[in-house]
């Protein structure tokens, strides 16, 4: 096991590094640099003089040298937890990041955790009830939860809760306590905030947890070693989370990598509807804008995690099954 | 012989297990009645799709939904009391104590009948820790004793593999391990060794009879092959469309096979000395679908002997001729017109 974790970590370095290029040449495409942008803003608001500083300009932000000198520069700071400065915010991206991080690794691995805790035994029960009145009843709100996208839930579930109590719940806070200091009224100001996107994305986890979780089980119930396990006389309740469930976690371990992506993806449009300060929209502005120090760590954060989970996944699958450990 | 009699193990009587599907109801198993002595080898033979398996499962009450035992007994001597498996609840104690502990069974594909994720040892020891009340050192003990006695070199060191990576004959050594760890009076056998190679057939299938004279247990051999079924068994049922159509002892059954349709599987085999490049005579047409029964005696279709405005009017019913040997077919039945009886 220690020889396959190793074998495994040092696959990650070359993936890890060719995100890296990817990200920059990524930031790098879009026709135009920060600078003829900066420019044509000042110019926009009457700055006409701005046009003989571009050269100047170009040497501040260090866009006057070559792409791989930029680039191994960049890497260099960036393994050092330098991340740059964001060149429209004239922020630390460090700082900016960290600001937004906290909370989308809030939101994300709550819904994560509620989803798989939820989502697995439900599709238990319904895998062990097939047709029951319970499992036409979750099937039926599966593919509610499927069919309907996260971000639609959470406006609906916006419009239900201004219907009730009078407030329109986007953004984290209430007015009066974005800017104050944290207190026991603040945290629950961000709990009546907060739920509305939690929930969006979990009922849609959930819901895909659930029917991939029943659809596995199923499957592997009729498997000849399950019948196997009954002739010997292993209790059903054995035979089902013994030698069931965990053969039908394997495929939903194995996506694991893809749903740590999704949580990302998905939460995008469901960060922006309900404007939302999470990393995802600092993302899309930074994308628009051309902020390459910031899209470009972002999008390599985003790249790392996919390969933390995926590597995650790989560790887990291994301890599941002898057959990849041994290979 | 009787279904009571003192030796008998297990009787099944008018045993019924259909399969509700979407396409509609198939009859698996369609009114079966036999019974295994203590200690005997019962050879059920049959084509592909006849309901051997089905018989088989049906004996551990396996038969999940769509499927259900419809009618019958499945009478159960081996106990103090009699018990009528097909009575007891699903999740009952004493079925659970049943199954692995007085009837176990072996499967068709040695490759998928064992759990990938859990060692060898694992699962000998499931077995033996569901039946007997002993320590865990002693079950470990054990389950490495029965590895070895099924033949399995180094069974210390089989504990800790898992299945992928044994052979397919090691696998089926496994099951029979697990299957005789808490020595049951009954192995339920259901084509050990189809899936194995022709030497590993033949190490298996000595295995077996050296176990059961060991182990003084009845054996419920399961085979469409008749080479096997000659090794094996004493006595043979016929199973076709999951009616049995023919019981008789093993001699007879190569010398005078009587229903039809024994007579053709008889005639399918190639014989030495006669494979002159020409194809072996396989029975004419094909298995009807179970789901799809032929009126009147359901192996009319394709039978040499058919008579029209019989066979496929009537349903013959068991004739038990007089050396006791039994078989479902208006050729031997008196009491209908135009038989000729081959008795005389
Ligand atoms: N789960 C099921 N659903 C529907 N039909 C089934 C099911 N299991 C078995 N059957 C049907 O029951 C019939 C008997 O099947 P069975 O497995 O007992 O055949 P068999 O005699 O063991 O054949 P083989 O030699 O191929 O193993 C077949 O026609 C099969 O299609
Ligand atoms: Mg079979």
């Amino acid at each position: 096991m220690g020889a396959y974790i190793l074998r495994r970590l040092l696959t990650l370095v070359p993936t890890v590094f060719l995100i890296t290029v990817l990200g920059f040449i990524i930031m790098e495409l879009p026709p135009g640099d920060y600078v003829d942008r900066y420019i044509l803003q000042q110019q926009a608001q009457g700055n006409t003089g701005i046009a003989d500083q571009e050269a100047m300009l170009r040497v501040r932000f260090g866009l006057d040298k070559p792409a791989a000198v930029r680039f191994t520069h960049w890497l260099g700071a960036f393994a050092r937890g330098d991340f740059g400065d964001s060149l429209a915010q004239n922020r630390p991206v460090r700082t900016i990041i960290g600001e937004r991080l906290l909370l989308t690794f809030v939101v994300s691995f709550c819904a994560f955790l509620l989803s798989w805790g939820i989502g697995i035994p439900l599709g238990i029960y319904s895998a062990t009830h097939q047709y029951s009145k319970g499992d036409n009843f979750l099937t039926v709100t599966a593919f509610l939860g499927l069919g309907l996208p996260d971000f639609l839930i959470a406006l609906i579930f916006l419009v239900l809760a201004w219907r009730v109590s009078g407030d329109v719940l986007t953004g984290l806070f209430s007015s009066e306590f974005t800017t104050a200091s944290w207190s026991w009224a603040k945290f629950q100001d961000l709990l009546r905030h907060l739920w509305i996107p939690v929930l969006a994305v979990i009922l849609t986890g959930t819901a895909w947890v659930m029917r991939v979780m029943r659809g596995n089980l199923l499957d592997v119930l009729n498997s000849n070693y399950i019948q196997a396990a009954r002739a010997r006389g292993v209790p059903e309740r054995v035979v089902v989370w013994k030698h069931g469930v965990r053969n039908a976690l394997h495929p939903l371990v194995s996506a694991l990598g893809q749903t740590l992506v999704w949580l990302v993806n998905g939460f995008t449009i469901t960060s922006i509807v309900l404007d939302l300060p999470t990393i995802q929209t600092v993302y899309l502005n930074a994308t628009l804008s051309q902020d390459i120090f910031l899209g470009g760590t972002i999008l390599i954060l985003i790249g790392l995690l996919v390969v933390i989970g995926t590597f995650l996944a790989d560790i887990l699958l291994a301890w599941l099954d002898p057959r990849i450990r041994f290979s | 012989m009787s279904a009571h009699d003192a030796s008998s193990l297990l009787s099944v009587e008018d045993l019924h297990v259909h399969f509700h599907t979407e396409q509609g109801t198939v009859q698996a198993v369609n009114g079966v009645s036999f019974t295994v002595g203590r200690g005997q080898t019962l050879g059920v033979l049959g084509e592909s799709g006849c309901g051997k398996s089905v018989t088989g499962f049906s004996l551990l009450r396996l038969i999940r939904p769509p499927g259900r035992i419809e009618r019958g007994r499945i009478v159960y001597h081996g106990l103090d009391t009699e018990l009528d498996l097909v009575q007891e609840p699903s999740r009952s104690p004493l079925l659970r104590q049943v199954r692995g502990g007085e009837i176990a069974m072996i499967f068709q594909e040695p490759m998928t009948s064992l759990d990938p994720v859990y060692t060898a040892g694992n699962q000998v020891l499931e077995a033996i820790n569901y039946h007997l009340d002993v320590s865990q050192a002693a079950a470990w003990d054990m389950a490495v004793t029965m590895l070895g006695k099924v033949g399995l070199p180094e069974p210390q060191r089989i504990m800790h593999t898992y299945p992928h990576q044994l052979s397919g004959g090691m696998r089926q050594r496994v099951m029979i391990a697990i299957a005789l760890a808490c020595h049951p009076q009954l192995l339920i056998a259901d084509e050990p060794t189809t899936a194995l190679d022709v030497t590993t057939e033949a190490q298996i299938l000595e295995l077996l009879q050296e176990l059961q004279t060991d182990l003084q247990m009845a054996i419920l051999f399961i085979t469409h092959d008749l080479g096997v079924i000659a090794e094996m068994a004493q006595e043979v049922i016929v199973m076709y469309l999951g009616e049995i159509v023919e019981r008789t002892d093993i001699e007879s059954l190569f010398a005078e096979p009587l229903h039809p349709y024994t007579r053709a599987l008889l005639e399918s085999i190639p014989r030495l000395g006669t494979r002159d490049g020409k194809r072996l005579q396989a029975i004419e047409g094909v298995v009807p679908s179970p789901a799809d029964i032929p009126l009147g005696c359901t192996f009319h279709p394709r039978c040499p002997d058919f008579m029209p405005g019989l066979c496929d009017v009537h349903a013959p019913t068991p004739q038990t001729l007089t050396d006791g040997r039994q078989v479902q077919c208006f050729l031997y039945d008196d009491q209908r017109p135009g038989v000729r009886n081959l008795q005389s």
